[in-house]
């Protein structure tokens, strides 16, 4: 009794998550708005991060580039 | 100081991006907006424009993201709601388990949820064997000692949430792109609810700093 009424809850929890996970797969995450946004979102990503090192390459060396600059 | 401040206005409003923030930014109170305006020039004097159109349009994307997934766990939890109900109306009043340990006072609030808090130990002795299927007059169990040790279906059920709806939302799962973080915390990241949050009085680094001394206390 103990033994199935407690495998009766986890099967149905499992089931539950399996099935919570399947759908939200099916109408969420294989949506073209998902895939679009990901896309934006990976482009940004590389756009902020290229952005960030070439301010940090400025900041290491300020005195070069002004040099460069008279020259 | 107010035509510097027209001044960069229009300066801003050169971008496409801050074209769009500035429309969200008359809905807001004037005070808010003025605020916001002043602190975005500030910014802009500072790290420059190119970073700041990178960086909005990266949280933006980020917390579209983050919406994404969050809703994703949001349906399940309901589904969840109805499996509680369900399962609870199903195994309401019966012993479905035994714990070997007497748990902590707070703890028997789940442990016991649902059970006749009037049973003594003699009497959940005979309940358990009757579960187990033995006959209570024939087996002397010595499996019980105190009534506290009775396990009400509350108990499985969080035990099974914690751990077998982990393992399968780790196998089946969609896990966010790298970078996204938490859902929320993704979310408040946006320029969108950071100007909401300074529209209720919040300061928005003040609360990036808090979030991030929580993150360090893992209680976030």
């Amino acid at each position: 009794m103990t033994v199935s009424a407690i495998s009766n809850i986890a099967i149905a929890i499992g089931i539950t998550e399996f099935l919570g996970c399947m759908f939200s797969r099916k109408f969420i995450f294989q949506s073209d708005s998902y895939t679009r946004t990901v896309e934006k979102f990976e482009r940004a990503k590389w756009r902020r991060d290229s952005t960030a090192a070439s301010l940090a390459a400025k900041q290491a060396n300020p005195k070069s580039q002004k040099s460069a600059g008279k020259i | 100081m107010h035509t510097t401040t027209i001044l960069l206005t229009k300066f801003i409003l050169t971008a496409k991006e801050a074209i769009k923030l500035k429309r969200e930014e008359d809905e807001l109170s004037g005070l808010a907006g003025m605020y916001y305006v002043l602190s975005l020039c500030v910014y802009i004097i500072h790290h420059g424009f190119h970073h700041i159109i990178c960086c909005s349009s990266l949280y933006f994307a980020k917390a579209e993201v983050a919406r994404r997934h969050t809703m994703a766990n949001f349906y399940p939890s309901i589904a969840f709601v109805f499996l509680y109900r369900i399962l609870a109306s199903e195994h309401s009043g019966e012993l479905v388990g035994l714990l070997p340990f007497q748990p902590f006072n707070f703890l028997q609030n789940v442990t016991f949820r649902g059970l006749s808090t009037k049973m003594t130990a003699k009497e959940l002795n005979e309940l358990w064997l009757q579960t187990k299927g033995l006959d209570a007059t024939k087996v002397l169990s010595l499996d019980v000692s105190n009534v506290s040790q009775a396990c009400a279906f509350a108990f499985i059920y969080i035990l099974c949430t914690l751990s077998i709806k982990k393992i399968v939302n780790d196998i089946f799962g969609v896990r966010a792109p790298e970078g996204v973080g938490g859902g929320v915390d993704a979310m408040l990241d946006s320029p969108q609810n950071q100007k909401i949050l300074s529209s209720f009085g919040v300061d928005a680094n003040e609360m990036k700093e808090a979030r991030k001394a929580g993150k360090g206390l893992g209680l976030l």
